[in-house]
Formats: structure tokens, sequence, C-alpha cells
């Protein structure tokens, strides 16, 4: 019985998702021989300072609180009803807008166009995740993030990711993180939210792209955990590298580990890791030998992700719509394309010149060759960075949570004897304490 | 104890099965909702309520009975109600799927109890020995990163190859606004010293000097009596373009408003031999270019090489049709922003077409200088120039065996490298709307205009020339739209108000000065020893000069306006009227 419902309910999860599209949007055209004035496009008003700042705030209590319950309360239950909590009201009630991932293209657009003006609430709701990941690790990623709450919350049959292909898909948000912000830059697109997969089913409304998008990662996320996390995230790519300084850390224990496996398959985010042994006399030398290999190849390999980058600056500006605009403006006077289209036609209307959008055309490929260098350098680095890291051996004396990866969601807490121990004793201390 | 124990194991069971059935609830729930969602969703994608049949049918009677009142009010309220199921099913679809997130929620959690109630505890088995697990983890990780990094770049080669290119849509945006848009043409240009020499390729001739090789040319003619003229064509569009002629072709241009159009006639019997229409680019044609009567929409000078020829209109369009009348190639600059009208003239430096392009204002920096490849039409440099609108022609000129593009705006001459747009020299002498054209002799680039001076720069300086390389500056008779003229030992100017003057061509002395009562804007030309000058109302003057002065040789007329430079060939001259165009040849 339980085993049918579980997979009636995947099953619920892609028809909501694809019911969804039935809210894409639609349009019904205004009579066409009455004397109905077609209403004047309205323009969403900002928000209030207080919503602004209450967002602000929600956020920091969140965050505290998430904080207190992963590290020091160790309360999993209470991280749940907060990510459930943090679901409905950053995801549902605010339609999943401003958050945290999506800033980092504010903050870089600011950065890199001085006019592009950045309200301090946004800075904040960039800033605040990243300041308590320094501290306290990703309890964001945990019980505050609604992308992450509503993955955590369809974890139904989790399957174990070798090792090995987690360290490689760990790249992707690394790759996704500089392609982000080169468009960001560029003042191209806000990728991370287009291609938010979960920002639709906040809003119940979507295009059918971004519906079956999400529906295929929450249908991947049933098996597994939490996939868009762990492959994608930009930002929780930032702050597994934070939370590895983090002060405090969630542990899947508080005591002395007593090597009892009873945790082992506790994690289904791969984020719990047993002891190591030690490395055999004969395999150092070739160890070492290889991480100097890799040690002095990591130059190269950013210099040749520079070049790569740089040659595929230009393919990728044609996601720009000014290029867009540029191309199909040539298209349609080469004749090369029948017709106009209404890009081209609004831009005839205006007042700009196509030789003066050929020039900003010709600037923002040349902006794009130039920041497609850096994406490729650091994609470059990033895979050099990550073959030294699977090359360096690590002492691990017992089963060990990894700062990067955890995302503080508590599951493990339940598994661990020592944490069993622990209540017991105070709860026979506090009944110890009423008899006096 | 053993009842308690029970007890809670009945509770445990109690709440097990609640779970169970909210789950199951929700589930069927959700399911209905769901699917009742999808079919209303489906059947409003297959069905428009405006193509009801009846309502459709009733819309084709209105346009056949337009005036049917009745029938109007019935569409209306067949209207109202389609209109009124749509937002109907607008709210049912917006209520379901609240209705179904509320549902599958529900199913969610309820499905959470049922795991918790029941959780399996952790059964790990018999303890194996320690593998070394990070050695194989580092080992595979490594290969799989390796192939992650090859996927991700053989990934974007592919998106670059495949998706980018795909249909119409290629990586590559040609940001030099050409638009290849005819036949193939890519045979090399004609010119050669001895072909320029030979033929009037471009305004004012061989090198935009105004000098005929030739000296056998006529000196008197009657258009009216027919005396001297060979033949007289109508030219189907105006224009205040000069002729250029290259065997036995002669082109022009002419347009009006969105109609532009270059023409070849047979130099021997002025027959039309093709015209050839420039339709130009939607944003060319987008709108038409503000330019005054004098200047018209097609006062710049085509240019040939021999087997192409090119035009330049006021909107910024550029054409390239060989001389079988077939468009080569055509590009669009786009529409200039000048005060009286874009009008400066072609030239041909080896295999670039050079085009000054001056417009706006000084601070805008809208002006540039390009070449572009003849047989392509691809921009192969432009140079952007600090100047504002203007209306010269640059000039290509050969001085110490270094070849040079020299333009002329307000205020400075610049001289260019013609191979890459590199700046060689530049003067500060020259004030206002610049009108006429730099022309070039024994080593010295003669520039006027109305303000400030007429000033002789010595073409072989670098940098900024203004205080070293100008050799003098005269100011009387400063034109304001002909060029200046410079034969061996003068220069020659043409002022608008009919006054020739003449100036040592070493010291700017000034010679003389010589008043015709007439007005001109046609550049003064010289063949043999004779200058040629045509005024504004279509009378010709020949004269020839000396130290001294001038002397009349003929005066003649054309019978109609004329604003134009001649084209001067052996045994012939060729100018254009307000209307036609002239072959005029020696009466003998």
């Amino acid at each position: 019985m339980v085993n049918f419902l579980r997979e009636t309910c995947i099953s619920e999860l892609v028809l909501l998702l694809a019911s969804s599209v039935a809210l894409a949007v639609e349009r019904f055209p205004p009579p066409d021989f009455t004397n109905y004035e077609l209403p004047a496009t309205q323009i969403t008003l900002p928000r209030s300072f207080l919503v602004e700042y209450g967002v602000v705030a929600t956020l920091l209590v969140a965050l505290s609180l998430a904080s207190y319950l992963a590290i020091f309360r160790r309360w999993r239950v209470g991280l749940f009803v907060l990510a459930v909590a943090s679901l409905f009201w950053f995801g549902f009630w605010q339609h999943g807008c401003v958050c945290s991932i999506g800033a980092i293209q504010n903050v870089t657009l600011a950065l890199a166009d001085p006019t592009y003006p950045i309200p301090m609430w946004i800075v904040a709701v960039f800033m605040l995740p990243l300041v308590f990941a320094l501290f306290f690790g990703r309890t964001f990623c945990g019980s505050v993030c609604p992308l992450g709450a509503i993955q955590e919350i369809v974890v139904f049959r989790p399957v174990r990711v070798p090792g090995w292909l987690e360290h490689a898909l760990g790249l992707i948000p690394y790759v996704y993180l500089g392609a982000a912000i080169l468009f960001a830059a560029t003042g191209t697109a806000f990728v991370i939210c287009r291609y938010d997969p979960f920002v639709a089913i906040f809003r119940i409304s979507g295009t059918f792209e971004m519906l079956v998008l999400g529906a295929g990662v929450l249908l991947l996320a049933a098996f597994v955990g939490r996939p868009y996390c762990r492959y994608v995230c930009p930002y929780g790519a930032i702050l597994g590298l934070l939370s590895k300084v983090a002060k405090w850390k969630t542990e899947v224990t508080k005591e002395e580990c007593i090597q009892c496996r009873l945790c082992e398959n506790a994690c289904p985010y791969g984020a719990l890791h047993p002891p190591t042994v030690k490395l055999s006399h004969t395999e150092r030398p070739n160890a070492r030998r290889r991480l100097a290999v890799l040690i002095l190849f990591l130059p190269i390999l950013i210099a040749l992700g520079a070049v790569v980058g740089n040659q595929l600056g230009r393919p990728m500006s044609l996601v720009d719509p000014t290029v867009q605009l540029a191309k199909r403006i040539q298209l349609e006077s080469a004749g090369t394309v029948e017709g106009t289209a209404d890009e081209s036609d609004a831009f005839r209307r205006g007042e700009q010149s196509a030789e003066s959008l050929y020039v900003d055309a010709t600037k923002s490929r040349e902006k794009f060759s130039f920041l497609g260098g850096w994406l490729g350098g650091w994609v470059g680095f990033v895979v050099g960075a990550k073959l030294i890291h699977l090359s360096i051996r690590r002492r691990r004396q017992h089963w060990q949570t990894n700062p990067a990866t955890c995302v503080a969601c508590g599951r493990c807490f339940w598994y661990c004897p020592n944490d069993r121990k622990s209540d017991v004793i105070e709860r026979d201390d506090k009944l110890l304490n009423d008899k006096r | 104890m053993a009842s308690k124990k029970d007890g809670n194991i009945e509770i445990v069971d109690v709440r097990y099965r609640i779970a169970v059935r909210v789950a199951v609830v929700a589930a069927v729930f959700s399911v209905l909702v769901g699917a009742s969602l999808l079919g209303d969703y489906a059947y409003s994608r297959i069905s428009n309520p405006l193509d009801a049949p009846g309502y459709v049918a009733m819309k084709e009677l209105l346009a056949k009975q337009p005036q049917n009142q009745e029938l109007k009010g019935y569409i209306r309220q067949v209207d109202l109600g389609l209109r009124s199921r749509y937002f109907q099913h607008r709210r049912r679809l917006q209520v379901g799927s609240y209705l179904l997130l509320a549902g599958v929620l529900i199913f969610v959690f309820a499905m959470k109890s049922v795991s918790n109630i029941k959780r399996h505890l952790p059964m790990p088995g018999e303890a194996e020995t320690p593998k070394d697990l990070d050695a194989r983890t580092g080992q595979l990780g490594r290969r799989a990163v390796v192939v992650l990094a090859m996927s991700l770049v053989a990934g974007a080669l592919v998106l670059d190859k495949v998706i980018f290119t795909e249909g119409q849509c290629d990586s590559e945006l040609d940001t030099s606004t050409s638009a290849s848009i005819g036949v193939a043409d890519t045979e090399p240009s004609l010119l050669t010293s001895e072909s320029i020499q030979n033929n009037w390729h471009r305004f004012r001739g061989p090198h935009g000097a105004g000098v005929s090789a030739v000296a056998n040319v006529p000196t008197v003619w009657d258009v009216k009596a027919g005396r001297g003229l060979l033949w007289k064509a109508v030219v189907p569009l105006p224009g205040k373009n000069s002729p250029v002629v290259w065997g036995k072709m002669v082109f022009l241009t002419g347009a009006i408003g969105q109609e532009r159009e270059v023409y070849a006639f047979d130099a021997d019997t002025g027959e039309l031999v093709w015209r050839k229409g420039v339709p130009g680019t939607p944003e060319s044609r987008a709108k038409v270019p503000k330019v005054s009567e004098d200047t018209g929409y097609a006062a710049p000078t085509a240019v040939t090489d021999g087997r192409r020829v090119f035009a330049i209109f006021a909107n910024g369009d550029i054409v390239a049709i060989d001389f079988r009348g077939e468009t080569v190639w055509a590009v669009s600059l786009g529409i200039p922003d000048s005060i009286y009208g874009f009008a400066s003239s072609l030239a041909i430096h080896e295999n670039f077409l050079i085009v000054q392009f001056d417009q706006g204002t000084k601070v805008e920096g809208k002006s540039r200088l390009l070449a572009i490849e003849l047989t392509t039409g691809e921009v192969i440099w432009e140079v952007k120039r600090g100047v504002p609108n203007s209306w010269p022609s640059p000039i290509v000129i050969e001085n110490e065996g270094r070849d040079q593009v020299v333009t002329a705006a307000d205020p400075w001459v610049i001289s260019y490298d013609p191979l890459d747009g590199n700046e060689i020299w530049r003067a500060k002498c020259l004030r206002q709307d610049v009108g006429p054209s730099p022309t070039f002799a024994g080593g010295t680039v003669f520039v006027a205009n109305e303000f400030p001076c007429l000033s002789a720069i010595d073409a072989g300086g670098q940098g900024d020339v203004t205080k070293t390389r100008i050799k003098w500056q005269a100011e009387d008779g400063l034109p304001d739209v002909a060029s200046p003229l410079a034969a061996e030992d003068f220069v020659f100017l043409l002022a608008s108000y009919g006054t020739l003057t003449c100036y040592d061509v070493k010291t700017g002395e000034l010679l003389w000065e010589e008043d015709f009562d007439a007005s001109f804007t046609s550049s003064p030309s010289l063949a043999g020893k004779n200058i040629y000058l045509f005024a504004d109302d279509g009378r010709g003057f020949v004269v020839e000069p000396s130290r001294s002065g001038c002397k009349l040789v003929s005066e003649t007329d054309l019978g109609e306006p004329c604003v134009t430079s001649p084209a001067i060939l052996d045994g012939r001259l060729y100018i254009r009227g307000e209307k036609h165009l002239f072959c005029i040849v020696d009466k003998n």
C-alpha cells in the first residue's frame, strides 16, 4: 500500500505541474468593431519599504532559527517545519523572488554597470546567507531556501549517487555560476531566474517549458536528493566554499563517533563520508607525482579554457537581444528572410539607425568575447582545482559530514545513537529532578 | 506495563491508518482535479471561441451588411457570451490549480507521516574490512571530471556549429552592414595609372583634381543650334552629381525621395543602356532623409573601377553595379545626419572604396571614414573622425611614394593611410560648413572654404602640421561650393558670386581676379591651356589663364541650369544639366 502510494505521489507531482500549464499565459483578443480601448501597459510598482525590509527581516529570522536548530538544538522536525514555512513564505507567498540565488545577478550587474540601481535590501538578501555560511555552514540551503525546501519535501526513495559521479557533477554549479555572471555582467539575461525550475510552481503559472522543467526536476528529486542544490545551484557553490571555513558546522554527532555505522545511509545528499584508510607506501610516490603534475597542469587548463571561451564568446553573444536584433535587421536587409518581425518593426519605428545598432551589437560581441575568455579560464580553473582536490588524500577517523555539501537538513541526527543517548540522559535527568 | 505498550502500538496503528486514508483521499482528489484541469486546458487549446461557426457566419454577414445595426447588436451579445465563457474558464483553471496544489500538499504530508510512523531502523550489517574508497573515488572522479570537461567543450562547440548556425541564425553577424544581394563579381579593379588618365572615373576626374590629361577638348558649342552637340539624353531622375566615364559608358545617378537609380549611357549615342533601381534596406527606407533643394537626394558623384560602378545616395545607401547593370552588392550605412543632405562623392584606392561619411556635430562624433572592399562590400577599415557634417569629397594622392587619402572638414584637413586608415597628418585651417573638396598638385594640398581662407599644405608632414607645414594662406575670392583648381603654376578659386581668382602656386601671391556675371556651383576644370567654367544658369566660359590675367576663349550656353562639373576626355566633354546629359564634341 505504501509503495503504491509512493508511486502515486510521483504521478501527483507530475500531474500538478502538467496542470499548471493550463494557467500559462493566454490572451483573448479585444472586440474588433467596438470602441474598445486597449488598456495602457501597467508597470508593476516597487514594493513598499516595509515589505522590502520585511523580507530581509524574515530572512534574518529564518537563518538564525535554522542555524540554531541545526547546530545547537539539532532538531530535525524543527528544521523540516521551518523548511515548509520557508517554502510557503519565500516560495509561494513571495513568488520565489527576490531570492538569494538570483540576487547573484543583480549584484553582478550592479558591479558591471554603474547605471543599474540595486536596492540595499537585495544586497542584504544576497549577503545574509553568505555571512551565515561563514559561521554556521549551509543552513540557508537546509531550511530557508524555498528551492531547497520543495526538493527536501519530495525526497521519497533517494538513491546513492557514486562519489566519482558526485564530484564530476559537482563542477556544474561553478560553470553555471560563471555563465550566470557573464550573462548578467553583459546585461543580456538573468539566466538563473530564466531557468529557475520552481518559480513557475511558486507562482502557479508559467510557460510550458518552465513547468516541464520544474516537473522534471521534482520528479528527479524524488529519487536523487536535491538535484538542483547539488548539481546546478550556483549560490550553493559559493555557500559550499564558505562553509568549509565555518566556525560551527552541522555534524552527524556532537559526541565522539563510536563507529556504529548506523548513519551510513542517513544522508541522501552524499554529504556523509566514512572513515579513510591509510595510503599504502607503494602508492604514495605515485599520488605525489600525480598531484605535482596536476598542479603544473592547472595554468595550462586555465589558458586553454580562456582560448576556447574567447572563441565561443561570439556565438554566445547571439543570446544578447541587441545582437539578435542586429542579426534580424541584417537578414531582413539582405532579403535572406522573408517579412519582418515584431522587434524589427519596432526598431524601425524608433529613432536608432541600423548603423548605430550594428555598432552596439559589435560592442556586445566584443564584450562577450572578452568575458567568454574569462569564463573559459574560470572553467579551466574549476576543472583543474577539482582534479587536484581529487588527488589530495584526506584523513577521517570516523564518519564525517562534508561541510561543503552538507545542507544542514538534520536527517542524520535521528540515526546517531549518541544523540539518542543524550536525549535519554536528558529525559532521565529531568525525571530525576521532578521526583526530587 | 504490557497494556501500556499495547496501547502505544494501537495508537501508532491508528495514526498510520489515518495517514494512509488521508493520503488515499488526497491522491484521488488530486487525480480528479488534475485530470479535470488537463481536460479543460486541452479543450481550450483546440477550441477557439472566436471560431464558433455561428459567430463567424454572423461576422461574414456583417461584412456584407455593415449598416445592419440589429446584427451588430446580436454579434455583441454573442461576443459577450463567448468572452464570459473564456473568463469562467480562466477562473476554473485558477481555482482548480489551487485545489490541486492543496491536494498534492496534503498527500505529500500524509505520505511523510506514513513513512515516519513506521520508519525502518537502520541495519548496518556486518562490519567489513575497511576499503580505500577515497582512492577509488579519486581515480574514477578524475576520469569523470575529464569526461565532463570534454563534454562541456564538445557541447559548446556543437552549440556553436549546430544551433547557432541553424537556419538563418548563424553565429556570424556581419557588422559591416554589408548585404550581398546580387551577382558575384570578384574581378579585380581595372584602375591603373594609364586607365585613370584615359578615363574620367570619379568626381573631377583623375585624382579628383579637375585636370584632364588631354588637350583636344571642344571650346565652342551651341546646344540650341546643335553646334558641337554630339548628343543629349534625358536623365530620368534629378541629381546634382557629375558624369563619370569609362570607355564607352557614361554613368550618372538620380533620386527623388524614396526612388534611387543609377544610369549607364552609351558614350557615343547617348542611349540609356540601363537604369538600375537601388531599393535600399528597410532601415534606409524607413524615412526620407532631410535634404536642401540645392543638394537633393543624389548629390554625390559615382565612381567606377572599370568593372563596376559605385554610387552613394543621401540616405546612406551604397550600391555596386556591374557594367551589365546587375547589382553586385549593396550596403546601408544608415541615414546620415547632414543639415543640407549628404554630398561627398566616392573615391577608390586600389581595391578599396573610400567613403567620407561625415555627419552630425563634432560632439556627437558620428563622422567616419570607411574603406569598403570593391568586390564584396565588406568594410575593411573605418575610422572615427572628430568632425561635424561636411560636404567635400576625399581625394587619393601620392606624395613622395606614399599614398594618402586627404579629407577636408571643419576644422581639420586630415590625411589617412589608405591601407589601414591610420592618420598621417592633420592641419587646422577650415571653419564652418565646408563644401569645396581638397585638391593636390606638386606635393601640396590645397583646401579652401568661404571661411577662413585658402591654405596650401605640404603633404609630406606627420602629425599636427598646422604650424609647420602650411606654406601659405590667402583670403581673396573664397568659394563655398566649387573646389580649388591647381595647375602647374597657378591655383584658381571660383567663388559662387562669379569671381575667378588666380594665385601663384608656390608663393600664394594673388595674381589676378576676373569677374563673371554669373553665379557658380560647378567646380572649374582644366584641359590643355583652358579652364572650363559652367555657371548655374547653364552658360559655359572657356578661359585661357596666364600670369597676368585670363583671356575669354568662348562663352556658350547649355540651355538649362547646370551645377555639376564636366567629364573631359579625348575630344569630348560630358556635362550634366538640370534635365539632360550633354556630350559636346569639337565642332570640327
